[in-house]
């Protein structure tokens, strides 16, 4: 027997191994295809949702506070809701397309991803600093002088920054570990690309 | 994507479900990690299969997706431990259990090997032992014939060499 015919049964035998494996629960994946789906859109419409409710607020403040001061920081928080609303949409627009047909191509589309969660886990940060800024302007100047007369108002502003300070941390913390993850994905995935790269150029026939 | 994707992506998976969960096994030694794999694979085969036109086989473009997806899997691969129990159960019927028990010791031990070739063998071993031959591998890879053919050389050399020892 020659060398080939060997390898050749002896790759058959692995082949019909390999087939052995069991099948998977097919309606099962269907389900969790329609979940994932579903989950997808939901978080994209929660976050529309979200910035559209903060539009919503700011322009209340711009037309129905009779400070000027209300004007332009319900002004800046319109501008600031629409930015994040627009980010919402842009990190995303590559991530849903449909798969390229190229291993490279998918390749670059993960270094594409990657570089996104990092832009979103950066903008996620600074949007913290500057909400943190905008939330103290706002207090500052609605309880400007009053704190310490009025019990109620110094109640909600307790509660309301027990609150906010929990959510702060969720996202500081949320942000750097997502920040952390895309940043090391991303190396792994440039260094894939240039190892498949390399492979493809040493197995080139220089005679092709 | 309308209704009529989600049907057909039901048809896809009864057809190359055992492909994609093969697959799937060759990037990712973990069963309960392996499953979400096979779901980002019938994931974005969903996606993609409005795009699917007939100048290459369904079975070449759903491995082609699986392939690419089961690349996005290598970063976390690496992240992970390597330790991992085998799991011995299985149902059988025509055999003994004690043969039953040894097949699925060999499957896994054929499996653990694909895990542990490089990248670019494991892509091709794992297409080959689908049945891919070297033209589709390079076509489903994106990679040229030569380089395919040189590929799955050294994975059939490798796995082969590694069953004898």
């Amino acid at each position: 027997m020659s060398k080939s015919e060997k390898q050749s049964g002896d790759w058959s035998n692995l082949s019909n191994l390999w087939q052995e494996a069991p099948e998977p629960d097919m309606a099962e994946l269907v389900k969790k295809i329609k979940t994932k789906t579903f989950r997808m859109k939901a978080i994209f419409i929660f976050e529309v949702l979200v910035g559209i409710a903060a539009i919503i607020l700011c322009l209340f403040a711009v037309f129905f506070k009779e400070e000027a001061i209300s004007m332009v920081i319900g002004s800046v928080g319109v501008a600031l809701s629409l930015l994040a609303i627009y980010f919402t949409w842009w990190v995303r627009k590559d991530i849903w397309e449909a798969n390229s047909s190229s291993q490279n191509d998918q390749l670059k589309l993960l270094i594409k991803r990657s570089k996104a969660g990092v832009k979103y886990a950066t903008f996620n940060l600074w949007g913290c600093l500057i909400g943190v800024a905008f939330v103290g302007l706002v207090f500052f100047l609605d309880f400007k002088g009053e704190i310490n007369a009025n019990a109620e108002k110094q109640g909600f502003l307790i509660f309301f920054l027990i609150g906010f300070a929990i959510y702060l941390i969720g996202v500081l913390v949320g942000s750097v570990i997502y920040l952390n993850k895309n940043k090391s994905e991303g190396v792994v995935y440039r260094k894939l690309l240039s190892d498949l790269n390399e492979e493809e150029k040493e197995n080139e026939d220089p005679l092709t | 994507m309308g209704k009529g994707s989600l049907n057909k992506i039901e048809d896809v998976l009864t057809a190359y479900g055992g492909m994609l969960s093969r697959i799937a096994a060759a990037y990712e030694r973990d069963p309960e990690v392996q499953k979400d794999l096979l779901q980002d694979m019938a994931f974005a085969i969903w996606k993609a299969l409005p795009s699917f036109e007939d100048r290459s086989s369904l079975k070449t473009f759903v491995a082609r997706i699986a392939q690419n997806k089961a690349i996005t899997h290598v970063s976390g691969e690496v992240r992970r431990p390597k330790s991992m129990a085998l799991d011995v159960e299985m149902p059988s019927q025509n055999t003994s259990p004690e043969d039953e028990v040894g097949r699925k010791l060999k499957l896994d031990q054929l499996q653990v090997a694909v895990r542990e070739l490089p990248l670019p063998l494991r892509q091709v071993a794992t297409l080959a032992l689908e049945g891919f031959e070297a033209r589709d591998i390079a076509e489903v890879l994106g990679i040229s014939a030569n380089n395919a053919a040189v590929r799955l050389n050294r994975a059939k050399d490798a796995l082969i060499k590694e069953f004898k020892t």
